[in-house]
């Protein structure tokens, strides 16, 4: 009875210990008040927001394994290829390459000039630089699939859509991801320059491009990556590329021909990380 | 080593970088011209310039009833309808970063060996290749048109990145400490517990979150395929050219997203 | 010939930097300025190439007004001025030669400077430059991956290439170990000597100073407090100057 009984207010005092630790009194007497933990009062917070979202999603998790086994048949599908569709996959890829690299190529140039605007270091109206990234938030924001949707009302159905797009998706993160790099380096090239009599423009040329040109080059392979990732997703709203076809293919339940896609597409994607992975490495 | 080098012989010393760069031109320049030829423009369609400008202005015209969710549109308004989105992020975040954990730590080159690696790594990879959509129609099939459907998807694919971001924390474990523990005797547990836990659960919770922020923002793209959330009725707006509406989704999505996103980086700044 | 009359620079802050400057420096001069931080040197400094513009009185650099020159001609001016700073200041990401031809560039079109065309002679010129500090060697090594008295003479080599009436050093030698400062200063006094180059530089270690110019100023809040020749700074100069007395310790500045 009495160990049943030390059990229970051990255990009651090391719940306590953990949300309001005990005074320790050192052997000399003095009292040490170890700081409230915070770690237990967010896992109590998480757990009560992983039950409420549960609720309003409607997670379910005995549905899961009661609908399991029409998973099965489909990823059996999908990962038993049919590879004689391998054909009608090659036009689509390249559509999808191919828009995705013009649409990094555009992003790129264009984003280098607005990021210079943003860089709080070059321009010293700050008036400007605030406002050009607020802007430039925005265009972050606004989702890609919504331009894509409606840049395909305003020039059809195709890789053109796509396109645009992909240039505004890349302008948006590029210039974000140059003028935060832009920030960090040391203008102290630059003064020396003008210090030799260059001009601005000249002294820009010489002192400045040089520091950014690898982080660049380096930003624009890494948006490509992410491009051609992209691109299956327009394809879904009719904006070109391999999207699509898997959007057909889905639609009619074709899971073979669906396999087939994508390992076409994981080969794409794995060659194009594989040389830009190797390129960025030997940039920086 | 003869005498002392001379201007002009480090004149004619120049490393010649002209073939590199020559072939990189050629490369970029050929890969440029084929995409240019092959993205065709089909012209500007019959609607034109005209409902260009019409967008624009129901664009900033958001419908109020949805934006605010007032009566009888509860269910549809935007303030419900962020709630659900944070749910499935959430939800979807936290059962992915659960479910990276294993792979992560197959994958890591200093708990597993080479071979195990290889096959976490392409376990990964293989679920890294379908895209986010494909996901989502296929669990959409599966248990139907609803939120859930957009939590697991979620879940599936937050598990490429946290998985490559895990993967990276555990290989930068300090072993050192590690080792001063098992000096001192402790068991494999304890090893864990105060030795790895400590420098992992940093690294982890920023990764987390740092996914979750990503998964709000693709909350649009689930919106496509009926997945739920916010998404599902700013694509539905969208597809039925309804723009004021759709501008009331838009701006509940941004203002989530600026709100997330700024949290989000505070956040983790605190943690590093 | 650069006259100082009645210089006054006032910063929009309202804080005086430069008071009543009254001074002629002749050509082929090497001279140190001493003084506490913030006492005026750099100001100083930086308003003879027209880095700050004075706010009262006239500079005149070889008869030339420096507060009347503007776009142009205040380029073709500072063509003949050269600047060496205490942070160096290369172009971390490029070679050696390359930064050392980038003092070069004030003459070119800047489409050459976009595409690097610099001319035969351009580059003998910058590799000449690079030999008499004694660093042809790493000509082609990357800016960042040398020690900071190799990068402070590529700095030098730098300013020598751009074959300029005067050099203005600010600090240069402050960020730089007693063995390597005094390399620095040697090719300071060295170009001084055979190209008949005037040479102004802010000096914090006081002993550099006296050992390697010939004259001396002291600058005491934006005041010239003293202006004469090496031999004659006393410490009873130097407590003028600096306010109080120096250590030995100071005086080496370590």
């Amino acid at each position: 009875m009495k160990k049943i009984k030390n059990f229970f207010s051990d255990l009651g005092s090391t719940i306590k210990n953990i949300f309001i630790p005990d005074t320790i009194i050192l052997t000399n007497s003095k009292e040490v008040i170890p700081p409230k933990p915070m770690s237990p009062y967010i896992i109590i917070a998480l757990i009560i927001s992983a039950f409420y979202f549960i609720e309003v999603t409607g997670f379910d998790l005995i549905l899961v394994i009661r609908r399991f086994d029409q998973l099965v048949p489909i990823m059996g599908r999908i990962f038993n290829p049919d590879l004689g569709y391998a054909s009608n996959v090659v036009d689509p890829i390249f559509d999808t390459i191919q828009m995705s690299f013009l649409g990094t190529f555009m992003g790129v140039i264009f984003a280098m000039p607005v990021a210079f605007f943003a860089s709080s270091n070059i321009n010293k109206n700050k008036f400007l630089v605030g406002a050009t990234k607020v802007i430039l938030v925005f265009f972050r924001t606004y989702p890609i699939v919504v331009y894509a949707m409606i840049l395909v009302l305003l020039f059809r159905y195709g890789t053109f859509a796509g396109t645009i797009a992909l240039t505004i998706f890349t302008f948006s993160i590029v210039s974000k991801m140059l003028y935060e790099h832009i920030e960090t380096i040391d203008l102290g090239a630059f003064e020396a320059m003008q210090a030799t009599g260059s001009s601005i423009l000249k002294s820009f040329i010489t002192a400045i491009l040089p520091e950014i040109l690898p982080a660049y080059y380096s930003i624009a392979l890494y948006s490509f990556e992410i491009n051609i990732r992209h691109a299956a997703v327009l394809g879904y709203v009719n904006a070109g590329g391999i999207g699509m076809v898997m959007n057909d293919t889905m639609s009619l339940n074709q899971w073979e021909k669906l396999g087939t896609i994508l390992i076409a597409l994981f080969i794409v994607v794995f060659i194009i990380e594989y040389i830009s992975k190797t390129i960025r490495k030997r940039l920086v | 080593m003869t005498g002392k080098l001379t201007v002009l012989e480090q004149y004619n010393n120049a490393p010649k970088l002209w073939k590199i760069k020559l072939l990189t031109f050629s490369i970029l320049l050929f890969l440029l011209v084929w995409s240019l030829i092959g993205v065709e423009y089909q012209g500007f369609s019959d609607l034109g310039g005209e409902y260009v400008r019409r967008i624009i202005v129901s664009m900033v015209q958001p419908t109020p009833k949805y934006l605010f969710g007032l009566e009888g549109s509860r269910a549809s308004g935007v303030p419900v309808l962020i709630i659900e989105t944070l749910g499935i992020a959430f939800l979807g975040t936290l059962i992915g970063a659960m479910l990276s954990l294993p792979f992560a730590f197959l994958a890591a080159r200093n708990i597993s060996p080479r071979l195990v690696n290889f096959v976490g790594q392409f376990g990964v990879t293989g679920i890294r290749v379908f895209p986010a959509f494909v996901i989502a129609l296929i669990f959409v099939r599966i248990v139907g048109l609803n939120a859930f459907a957009g939590v697991l998807t979620i879940s599936i694919t937050s598990i490429g990145m946290i998985t490559k971001l895990f993967v990276e924390a555990i290989e930068d474990i300090d072993k050192g400490v590690v080792e001063s523990l098992d000096a001192s005797g402790c068991s494999a547990l304890q090893k864990i517990r105060y030795g790895i836990l400590p420098q992992l659960s940093n690294k982890l919770i920023s990764t987390a979150i740092y996914r979750f922020e990503i998964n709000i923002k693709n909350a649009s793209i689930l919106g496509l395929v009926g997945a739920g959330g916010i998404g599902t009725p700013l694509m539905w707006a969208v597809g039925a050219h309804r723009w004021s509406d759709a501008s009331a989704y838009l701006i509940g999505l941004i203002i989530t997203v600026l709100i997330v996103e700024t949290f989000s980086t505070r956040i983790r700044a605190k943690l590093s | 010939m650069i006259e100082f009359k009645k210089v006054g620079k006032i910063y929009p802050n309202g804080v005086e930097a430069l008071k009543d400057i009254v001074l002629t420096i002749e050509q082929g001069e090497f001279i140190a300025i001493i003084g506490l931080s913030g006492a005026g040197k750099s100001t100083l400094l930086r308003t003879i190439n027209r880095m700050h513009e004075v706010t009262s009185g006239e500079l005149y650099v070889n008869g030339v007004n420096t507060r009347e020159l503007k776009g142009k001609e205040l380029r073709s001016f500072r063509r003949g001025i050269g600047m060496i700073f205490q942070s160096f200041n290369l172009v971390n990401k490029t070679t050696v030669l390359k930064n050392v031809l980038t003092s070069r560039v004030a003459d070119m079109s800047w489409w050459k400077a976009l595409l690097g065309l610099y001319s035969k002679e351009d580059k003998l010129i910058a590799l000449e430059a690079l030999d008499q500090v004694n660093i042809l060697e790493k000509a082609y090594t990357r800016a960042d991956q040398l020690s900071g008295g190799q990068q402070q003479r590529v700095a030098l080599a730098r300013t020598i290439a751009q074959q300029p009436l005067i050099i203005l050093a600010d600090e240069p030698v402050a960020s730089l170990d007693p063995i390597t400062a005094t390399q620095v200063m040697n090719d300071f006094k060295k170009i001084n000597k055979s190209s008949n180059i005037t040479v102004i530089a802010n000096m914090h270690h006081v002993d550099m100073a006296l050992k390697y110019a010939d004259r001396i100023i002291g600058i005491k809040d934006g005041l010239t407090v003293y202006d004469g020749p090496s031999e004659n700074v006393t410490q009873a100069v130097l407590k003028e100057v600096y306010g109080r007395e120096l250590t030995d310790q100071e005086l080496m500045g370590e």
